[in-house]
């Protein structure tokens, strides 16, 4: 399976969870998901444009820490799989 | 405006003073509420918590919808947010009865005001109902429009927060199993000390009718050293592990010590402990805790089985008197003073939140500062009726608790620390003051 495949298959876990009010399940397969994708762009089995990353992971990590957790699930939706979509 | 209206006109006639509820609650309220402005779609923001997806509503009202099987003739939806829920619910011809309960008044009315809802708010088969008007009892099946718990009205919170520990309990089931294997192989490891140790039944109705003060390691609790130290000689303290060294430099000395914890990092609740004077006092232990701390402890121990989920069965060969928990040991111990026979139980330090913006009281192992402005999920009302940062495992303790002394009528329970989480069952201690310095 595509790395990029993997890390849809976890984002979209995580932003199911979330929407559902499951905060504690959707947080743990958030930090799974960030793993993944530190994992992805360090070993270079993936790649995102650095502008687009460095503009959506600050506004992740506010919402996360806000407990702001429909923003987040958007935020992972449609955001930061968009950026990861255009390269990979 | 027109739909404002229209909206309002159907409320009334169909929930005869439900608009004037919502309204009053709106000119009351402090919250910011505020609509999104440059999103693909538009929501409220309440507080800083998106409301509803700013991108697709509907999908998201479907994802949620999805918890209702489609054969159910009847749910709940806690939390109307902006509708949609109820909206994509309704395209189902087998439910007969929504009952859509509003979490939040002036989130209803804000949501009423600037959202068009009139496509299914006057479908019969819809009801409005005030989330502070219903028990707090999850009723399935259900959905829930997650942000609106989190800015429940204080009248709904027993309610939020048992919709929060019902969604929790999934991931919290799979999290108890991961602990199961260790649980069983640490009380394999203790049992060459359970053997031969005592049983926590020996205690068991041995101070029928007495006062027993449950020292938990909650911030409220150095306020209390006085007042124990002034009634020291009528009662019984049974301190839970995170107590005992804070309560010792206090200059008191607990009458029993209870530990169920076992996480081997527990052992530091027990670091600075004054082992001369704990040579006759007995420590209550779960067959789970860490054998290092047994070997440590200078006086009797006695065994105690845990009547819980997840923690390891009891050993049959060696039967014990069992002991309740949901998962905290100010559970354990209130269960062992009720068991010993207690008219009163005086709680102290079990404040189920972080008031002070600290973890414990001063002096125990693991004390420390608490960032709350990043805790504003999970709250619960204290001693004067405030909102007090907590965690959602405080709260279901907390709950269970409630639960526990719900079941024991017979058992006075009393509390010290207003700072501290109101426990429903529960007196205040200071209201009661006047009458336990008389019996001082």
């Amino acid at each position: 399976m595509k790395a990029l495949d993997t890390i849809r298959q976890e984002l979209t876990r995580a932003t199911t969870l979330l929407r559902l009010g499951q905060d504690a399940a959707g947080n743990d397969a958030m930090v799974m998901l960030i793993d993944l994708l530190w994992k992805g762009l360090s070993s270079g089995s993936i790649t995102a444009p650095t502008d687009a990353l460095n503009r959506v992971l600050p506004q992740l990590i506010t919402a996360q820490e806000a407990g702001d957790y429909l923003w987040v699930a958007d935020m992972l939706e449609h955001e930061l799989l968009l950026v990861l979509a255009e390269k990979n | 405006m027109a739909q404002l209206n229209e909206a309002k006109s159907t409320i009334e006639r169909r929930w005869p003073g439900l608009w004037s509820t919502l309204q009053k609650a709106r000119n009351k309220t402090s919250r910011s509420i505020e609509p999104t402005l440059d999103t693909p779609e538009q929501t409220l923001v309440i507080d800083g918590y998106h409301l509803t997806s700013a991108y697709n509503r509907i999908g998201e009202a479907r994802l949620q919808a999805m918890t209702i099987p489609d054969d159910a003739t009847e749910c709940w939806v806690y939390g109307l947010a902006l509708g949609d829920l109820p909206r994509v619910l309704l395209e189902r011809p087998h439910l007969q009865e929504i009952h859509v309960i509003l979490m939040s008044p002036e989130v209803a009315y804000e949501s009423f005001t600037r959202f068009d809802q009139m496509d299914w708010l006057d479908d019969p088969r819809i009801s409005l109902e005030l989330g502070s008007a219903q028990s707090p009892t999850v009723q399935k099946p259900y959905s829930v429009s997650p942000a609106e718990l989190k800015v429940a009205e204080d009248g709904a919170v027993k309610l939020r927060d048992e919709i929060q520990l019902h969604l929790a309990a999934p991931f919290q089931f799979q999290h108890h199993q991961r602990l199961v294997q260790t649980m069983t192989t640490r009380a394999r490891t203790n049992r060459r000390f359970f053997a031969t140790d005592g049983d926590v039944a020996t205690l068991f109705g041995s101070r029928q009718n007495k006062k027993i003060a449950v020292i938990a390691g909650g911030p409220t609790l150095s306020d209390w050293y006085p007042w124990l130290e002034a009634h020291r000689d009528t009662i019984t303290i049974v301190a839970v592990s995170s107590a005992l060294v804070p309560l010792q430099r206090a200059g008191l000395d607990p009458d029993a010590v209870v530990v169920i914890e076992y996480k081997e990092a527990a052992i530091r609740y027990f670091d600075e402990m004054d082992d001369a004077r704990l040579t006759q006092t007995p420590l209550v232990y779960a067959p789970v805790v860490d054998p290092k701390l047994l070997e440590r402890w200078p006086g009797p121990r006695l065994t105690a089985y845990l009547l819980g989920r997840s923690y390891a069965v009891p050993d049959e060969e060696y039967p014990k008197g069992k002991l309740f928990t949901s998962g905290t040991v100010t559970h354990t111990a209130v269960d062992l003073a009720v068991k010993m026979g207690a008219a009163e139980v005086l709680l102290f330090g079990a404040d189920f939140c972080y008031p002070r913006e600290t973890t414990h009281v001063a002096g125990a192992a693991f004390c420390k500062a608490v960032n709350v402005s990043r805790r504003r999920t999970a709250w619960v009302l204290d001693g004067h009726g405030k909102r007090a940062p907590s965690e959602t495992n405080f709260i279901g303790y907390l709950r269970d608790l409630e639960t526990y002394i719900g079941h024991h009528p017979e058992v006075r329970f009393l509390k010290g620390g207003r700072a501290g989480a109101a426990i429903e069952g529960v007196e205040w201690l200071d209201e009661t003051r006047a009458e336990h310095d008389e019996s001082a």
